[in-house]
């Protein structure tokens, strides 16, 4: 895995290996979560559906279809305060073409037309288009919200981060898509492209020369210098002050229980590796304290796990529970995190939860998309951390280290989704 | 024990075909550039198996719905150490999932693949249930019930399978309901254990970091060899027509799901990888992304990116789906209809025809990735009666013929069901 720079604020990560019968090549443009969010999924999902050369969606369809059903698919991602607006193309490799045709190359081609090249006017993004994407992206929001389990997490993100540029979704908000204009969009789409840092990640069978040299001249066209590249920041709260809880009623069969940490972090790899490590032995495994004990012996729930997330400092445990008996769960998983604390938890336990961890970063390198996204997953900061140097900071955390880390953890948020069913 | 090697050129792949000594038929597949390797161990049984006898015994057993599934759970626990907490010390991924027509174990690992391998059919071939534990597990799976009874998209596929059908039990939920998990007990688990769980309804696939030798020494070494168990089903029978055209359930919701299916009457269980094979190109002309209906619903706003086709189809069921969210489901079903009926008048034309197979052939070296799916995928042609290079050659034969052929039969436009979640 290797990282350079090719153009200002623009980096190249390569895995380049015959190991896949596919490749995937990812462009990546990390902007901050703060401004013109709403505008910025839009523009992204316009790049991927349509560009000047293929103007309709059956005529980029077509062209998809003819590098034998190469996918390209638009994404806005939260990673910490940034919005990480991403175009993925994932095509077979050119070995498997049945008449020797180039379709990585043409692949690329076709993705950086989609960037540097979209089917606009004067007045910006055709109005057809942006009324087609304006529809996808409300109704992808609607269906957010119908999956209870992401539902319920994204609530407790927004009551704990009400104050923070974190409560923001990286898909934005309905009310503010229905009224953006095609111009706006047009504007923000030429700001980006000279502004924003650019990570492109490319994992598969090529030539990197000739990769490079595809990709370089679209952005040394572009006037981009480095002193204008900025990076997002993200604001780390590291300690609660105490526990807010919300609860909301829905006419479901099964309640949710969310609960928001802060896990002492002032930036992203603060003390990393041991809240980490925490963070399994609590909560993410068969061999945790949340399923052996919350699940296998008080039967409460089918799943009730917990979980880092590292570019915001905040720990989340989610489960669904009967209603009834929310408070027995809520109780039992605050136990578990006191045992944790404590220091109550065996030499094996702490043994599982770092060969899980290390079994998670060897496995990184056995799948393109996987690849791709460990690229992406460090794509805000400076430089590049392999999977086997988190294996080596897994190896050296201690049972002590553990223990300070899980004293430093303090509950924020409790969010309660009740059945209304039951309630009544 | 028979060992056979089959080789695809183009794909550049080979894989063991073994019949074990023990009565397990076992595949590997040697990928020595990859960190990991993947093993799945898997038997022909699954939520659709509800009524049996072992050949010889006077009755028929009728099982309670959802027990393939609770099985499953419980033959993780063991008198001493369950299979978590042993696969917790090798560090290794390990889980399991049953379907409508078969349960498979699995584990993934970077690391004592030996060792894990060994635990892996262990635990599967050393069932241990006793009251206190059943009824402890009703619980954990009770809320699994509750959490895809919130889950529209599951919600809506099931309700289209009872709208579908009228006996045949792919209609019942693969984990049963509160009130049938209830009636499961100890006896009723090792009755469906010893009937389907012998080796010679079961398979064991793996590929990834190891060797042929390697996966054989532990095989000889944990199984030994059982005589084959034989058994007899009671199939109910299914009418021809759908049980209800149309099937509703209000979720509140804030987007409608639908699922729309076309009923087949085949009178073999299992569709071979050719008739799968010729639906899919079937369902990429109707409702691809490059057919004049996809953008004419997306156009006129009728559906977005979740809209989706698939053939839906295990033993002894095969239905051709759409699935999506619309403001209008009724209006899509008219569409899909309307377009069906055109194709079948008009033909399939030679482009169309090209772009559809080329498509799915892309789609075909995808599933070449990844040691989960190269492991799945052998095991999955293997209890489907094929082999897994058997689809890479198909694409060669295929006529547009063939599909038109198929379409005539398996899109009878006045039999399908629509399912909608509101």
């Amino acid at each position: 895995m290797e990282r350079k720079k090719i153009a200002a604020g623009v980096t190249l990560c390569t895995h380049k290996t015959n190991q896949f019968k596919t490749s995937a090549v990812s462009v990546n443009i990390i902007t901050p979560l703060e401004e013109n969010v709403s505008e910025k999924a839009l523009l992204v999902h316009l790049l991927a559906r349509t560009n000047k050369d293929c103007a309709t969606l059956t005529q980029m369809n077509r062209r998809l279809a003819s590098l034998y059903g190469a996918v390209l698919s638009p994404n806005a991602m939260k990673l910490g305060e940034a919005q990480v607006l991403t175009l993925t193309l994932v095509t077979i490799d050119d070995r498997f073409a049945l008449k020797s045709e180039s379709i990585l190359k043409e692949g690329i081609k076709l993705l950086m037309s989609c960037l540097f090249t979209p089917d606009i006017t004067p007045e910006g993004f055709k109005k057809e288009n942006l009324e087609r994407e304006k529809r996808l992206l409300s109704e992808r929001i609607d269906s957010e919200n119908d999956d209870k389990i992401a539902y319920a997490l994204k609530r407790m993100t927004e009551e704990m981060c009400c104050d923070e540029t974190y409560s923001a979704s990286p898909l934005g908000t309905k009310e503010r898509i229905s009224e953006v204009t095609g111009k706006e969009v047009f504007e923000v789409w030429k700001k980006l492209l000279l502004t924003c840092p650019v990570q492109i990640n490319v994992t598969g069978s090529f030539d990197e020369d000739k990769l490079t040299g595809i990709i370089r001249p679209y952005f040394e066209r572009l006037e981009r210098k480095d002193s204008d590249i900025v990076y997002p920041h993200t604001e780390f709260i590291s300690e609660s002050y105490g526990t807010k809880t919300v609860t909301e009623k829905q006419k479901v069969q099964q309640g949710k229980l969310v609960i928001g940490f802060r896990a002492g972090m002032t930036y992203d790899m603060d003390n990393f590796a041991a809240i980490k490590v925490m963070t399994a032995i609590f909560g993410s495994g068969t061999f945790s304290k949340l399923f052996m004990n919350v699940r296998e012996k008080m039967s409460l729930c089918y799943y009730c796990s917990a979980r880092l997330i590292s570019q915001k400092g905040i720990i989340a445990v989610q489960s669904g529970v009967e209603t009834e008996n929310t408070q027995k769960a809520l109780e039992a998983i605050r136990h578990e995190l006191d045992e944790v604390r404590q220091g109550n938890f065996t030499d094996e336990t702490l043994e599982a939860a770092k060969l899980s961890l290390k079994e998670g970063y060897l496995s990184v390198s056995d799948s393109v998309l996987s690849i791709d996204g460990w690229f992406t997953s460090q794509c805000l900061s400076g430089d590049f951390t392999a999977p086997e140097q988190y294996i080596a900071m897994t190896d050296t955390v201690s049972r002590e280290e553990i223990i300070v880390a899980a004293n430093m953890v303090t509950e924020d948020t409790v969010y309660i989704l009740e059945s209304e069913k039951e309630a009544e | 024990m028979n060992c056979e090697l089959r080789k695809n050129e183009l794909l550049n792949e080979q894989y063991y075909e073994i019949d074990h000594d023990s009565g397990l038929k076992i595949f590997v597949m040697e990928k020595p550039d990859y960190s990991g390797a993947f093993a799945m161990f898997g038997t022909k049984y699954g939520s659709v198996d509800t009524c049996f006898r072992i050949k010889g015994e006077d009755e028929f057993t009728s099982v309670p719905e959802g027990i393939a599934h609770f099985l499953e759970h419980k033959l993780f626990e063991s008198e001493e150490l369950d299979a978590f907490e042993r696969f917790s010390k090798t560090g290794a991924n390990a889980n399991a999932f049953t379907s409508f027509d078969r349960t498979c174990y699995i584990f993934q690992c970077n690391g004592n693949f030996k060792e894990n391998l060994e635990i892996l059919l262990d635990f599967v071939k050393a069932p241990y249930f006793t009251e206190e534990t059943v009824q402890k597990e009703q619980g954990i799976i009770g809320q699994e019930i509750r959490m895809y009874q919130d889950n529209p998209d599951w919600q809506v596929l099931f309700n289209l399978l009872r709208g579908i059908y009228h006996n045949n039990p792919v209609r019942i939920d693969i984990a049963g309901t509160i009130e049938s998990i209830a009636e499961i007990n100890a006896e009723l688990l090792y009755s469906c254990y010893n009937t389907f769980y012998n080796l010679s309804n079961m398979a064991l696939s793996v590929a990834g970091n190891v060797t042929k030798d390697e996966v054989i020494a532990i095989a000889d070494k944990m199984l030994k060899k059982e005589d084959k168990v034989e058994f007899e089903q009671i199939i109910p029978e299914e009418d021809k027509n759908v049980a209800q055209s149309c099937i509703e359930e209000a979720l509140g919701v804030d987007i409608e799901k639908f699922a729309l299916g076309f009923k087949e009457s085949y009178t073999s269980p299992v569709r071979t990888a050719k008739e799968t094979l010729l639906m899919n190109i079937a369902l990429e002309i109707i409702a691809g992304k490059v057919s004049p209906l996809y953008s004419r619903l997306m156009e006129e706003g009728l559906i977005n990116t979740n809209f989706g086709k698939e053939y839906f189809t295990g033993r002894g069921f095969s239905l051709p789906i759409f699935t999506g969210e619309s403001h209008n489901p009724e209006k899509v079903r008219d569409e899909i209809i309307k377009a069906i009926e055109s194709i079948k008048q008009n033909g399939i034309s030679d482009e169309d025809f090209d772009v559809a197979v080329k498509k799915l052939y892309g789609a075909e070296i995808y599933r070449y990735n990844d040691v989960d799916d190269l492991a799945g995928n052998m095991l999955d042609a293997y209890f489907n009666g094929s082999d897994l290079f058997e689809n890479i050659t198909l694409y060669k034969s295929v006529t547009k013929e063939d599909v038109e052929k198929l379409m005539a039969v398996s899109f009878d436009v006045s039999n399908c069901c629509l399912s909608v979640i509101k």
